[in-house]
């Protein structure tokens, strides 16, 4: 009699439904939050990619523009050697470009960049 | 006997107080998925024009002919269109743009743009500039 009284005394416990309603909503939100995060942290980077690469344009317009017209030439910017040009970029955000040539020194093939950082060569 | 009329019991005001706590999260989780739901092509749209800046910023000779963009890539013809609901880049089956109804290229000031619907949605994206 004693044991059933106590089976059925639920003093000082959580309802079985509310706990696991509150469990689910916090699972749910949770997955939500860490889906924002890392949606909001590649938007970030984004951000920061489209600002290295504005830049990136910019220099690779000109020298496409220079090579075209055969007067590109060495300076505190630019370093020509063999099939490469090397760029220093020191400015809002620096980095170091690496633009690849094809073997008629006119056309750019593709380039590397090594952003957040310039290289001493 | 204890008279326990006209008393709340602390578990259910911890309960609401919790419930209460709650609410602003709620509704702002759902108001995120719904945004969400709406627009769930705009992160990859993002890295999209990204990929397509980067390549065409190292291309030549582009023009645009039938709602496509021409342009040569690492000494290749390349064409940007839209096949199958898909902005494609061709040779190859490069994928750019999901789920797009309409496109089209127009140049601007020697920027080429390209613009697509999806829905009811326009975009419009500066790619290249020449």
């Amino acid at each position: 009699m004693r044991i059933q009284k106590q089976l059925r005394n639920t003093d000082g416990f959580v309802s079985t439904y509310f706990l696991s309603i509150l469990l689910y909503i916090v699972s749910v939100i949770t997955v939500i939050a860490l889906r924002d995060k890392a949606n909001m942290q590649c938007m970030m980077n984004m951000k920061e990619a489209n600002m290295y690469l504005q830049q990136e344009i910019r220099v690779i317009s000109d020298i496409k523009q220079k090579l075209l017209e055969g007067n590109l030439e060495d300076n505190e910017m630019y370093e020509v050697d063999e099939h490469f040009i090397y760029v220093t970029i020191t400015q809002d955000y620096p980095e170091t470009l690496v633009l690849t040539l094809d073997e008629d020194d006119i056309t750019i093939l593709s380039y590397t960049s090594a952003r957040g950082m310039y290289v001493d060569k | 006997m204890r008279n326990n009329r006209g008393t709340i019991l602390i578990d259910y005001l911890l309960t609401l107080l919790t419930v209460v706590m709650m609410i602003p999260v709620i509704i702002l989780s759902i108001s995120t998925i719904s945004h969400a739901l709406k627009q769930p092509d705009y992160l990859q749209d993002i890295v999209a024009t990204y990929q397509l800046r980067r390549i065409l910023v190292l291309s030549y000779s582009p023009r645009i002919e039938d709602d496509a963009l021409y342009f040569t890539y690492k000494k290749k013809e390349m064409k940007l269109s839209l096949i199958n609901e898909n902005i494609i880049l061709q040779p190859g089956t490069q994928i750019f743009y999901i789920h797009v109804d309409t496109c089209m290229f127009y140049e601007e000031n020697h920027v080429i743009y390209l613009q697509y619907e999806r829905g009811e949605d326009a975009y419009t994206e500066a790619i290249a500039k020449y």
